[in-house]
């Protein structure tokens, strides 16, 4: 099932991709659609206002790059601060799925009357 | 360029009016990049040059909601750097007219405040009764290099600009009342009140406007030391999908 990229975990999904390597924008969209097996989908377009506030935040430094043939791009790699942030950010990401998952879990074993497997 | 992305970013473009003119062709530029990068692949997974176009333009969003979160994303910026700049202003006018004055000593400030300023006060005294230079231009410049450091090291970005204005406020504001008191006293004739305070006065400012300067080029370098995160590679083309 392909759902879309909620707004609020885009930049956490952008530093844990640039946690890997610096990229530029439409690598970093492919990327996470790649990750995600083709179940996250997002609009990319909103790739830039986020990359805009983690530069603001200095979490991430982009610079441009002449290309041989092809356009110029602008690759964005994370600061000793975004590594930091992106440690903290994913580390929330994982803790609040464990909890959503926690939660059905509960529900369902108050529907059924059995514990569901971890 | 494909007439459609052409038109897609016109639309971008359109509402990204807010922005100045050189921010607004960066970001054009590198939707544009992404945009043509995003065709490529399309072509390449066997779609027509319009369908590729297409799907990278229904990727990508409406221009009204790109151009809405750019444009707030920008504005974001824009209100830190004020806040940034106002603050230094404030901090040097402040700073300046508190550190002017080490006759403080008279005030009812806590003793551990009051006692720091009149050492910064007596030590610069110290140095001027062994040196040619007057002790008040010694004190003034060194206090106001101090003032100067402070805020170029709590507002590194917009700390000149902020400075300047809360320096040249002091200045005039010092200058009118000393131009009242030279006036009034009829001390214009008297070349420590019309040549050397004057000259404290401009001295003690450029100082501050030269630590101001120093010290936020100084920070954000040492920032920029740090900035790149150690341990990764530079610019090959393998991680790139």
């Amino acid at each position: 099932m392909r759902r879309e990229l909620a707004k609020g975990d885009l930049p956490a999904l952008i530093l844990a991709v640039l946690g890997d390597a610096p990229n530029h924008g439409y690598a970093i969209a492919r990327a996470i659609e790649r990750l995600s097996d083709g179940a996250l989908h997002l609009r990319e377009g909103t790739l830039y206002p986020a990359l805009r506030v983690l530069e603001q935040d200095g979490l991430v430094v982009g610079t441009w790059e002449t290309q041989g043939k092809g356009a110029d791009r602008k690759v964005y790699a994370l600061t000793e601060a975004g590594k930091k942030e992106m440690a903290k950010r994913t580390q929330a990401l994982r803790d609040y799925a464990t909890l959503l998952h926690t939660i059905l879990g509960r529900v369902e074993q108050g529907r059924t009357g059995h514990a569901q497997p971890a | 360029m494909h007439s459609l992305l052409e038109d897609y970013l016109a639309r971008v473009a359109a509402q990204l009016s807010p922005l100045p003119a050189k921010r607004r062709d960066e970001e054009l530029r590198e939707m544009r990049a992404h945009l043509e990068n995003a065709v490529i692949v399309n072509r390449e997974m066997g779609q027509t040059e319009n369908e590729a176009a297409q799907t990278a333009v229904a990727q990508f969003g409406t221009p009204q909601d790109l151009g809405e979160n750019v444009v707030w994303a920008w504005r974001r910026g824009e209100q830190r750097q004020k806040q940034g700049f106002w603050g230094a202003a404030a901090c040097a006018l402040a700073l300046s007219f508190l550190l002017s004055n080490t006759s403080l000593s008279e005030t009812s400030l806590d003793a551990p405040v009051r006692n720091a300023i009149v050492l910064l006060g007596n030590s610069a005294h110290l140095w001027g009764a062994v040196s040619p230079m007057s002790p008040s231009l010694i004190s003034g410049v060194m206090l106001h290099s101090l003032v100067g450091g402070l805020c170029g090291l709590i507002f590194p970005k917009r700390a000149l600009a902020g400075a300047m204005l809360g320096a040249a406020a002091w200045y005039g504001i010092s200058l009118a009342i000393l131009l009242v008191v030279v006036s009034a006293e009829g001390l214009s004739d008297s070349p420590y009140w019309s040549r050397w305070i004057p000259l404290e006065y401009t001295t003690s400012t450029l100082s501050a406007l030269g630590a101001v300067w120093a010290v936020s080029r100084a920070r954000l370098a040492w920032k920029r030391r740090g900035r790149l995160a150690r341990g990764w590679g530079s610019n090959s083309d393998a991680h790139l999908t």
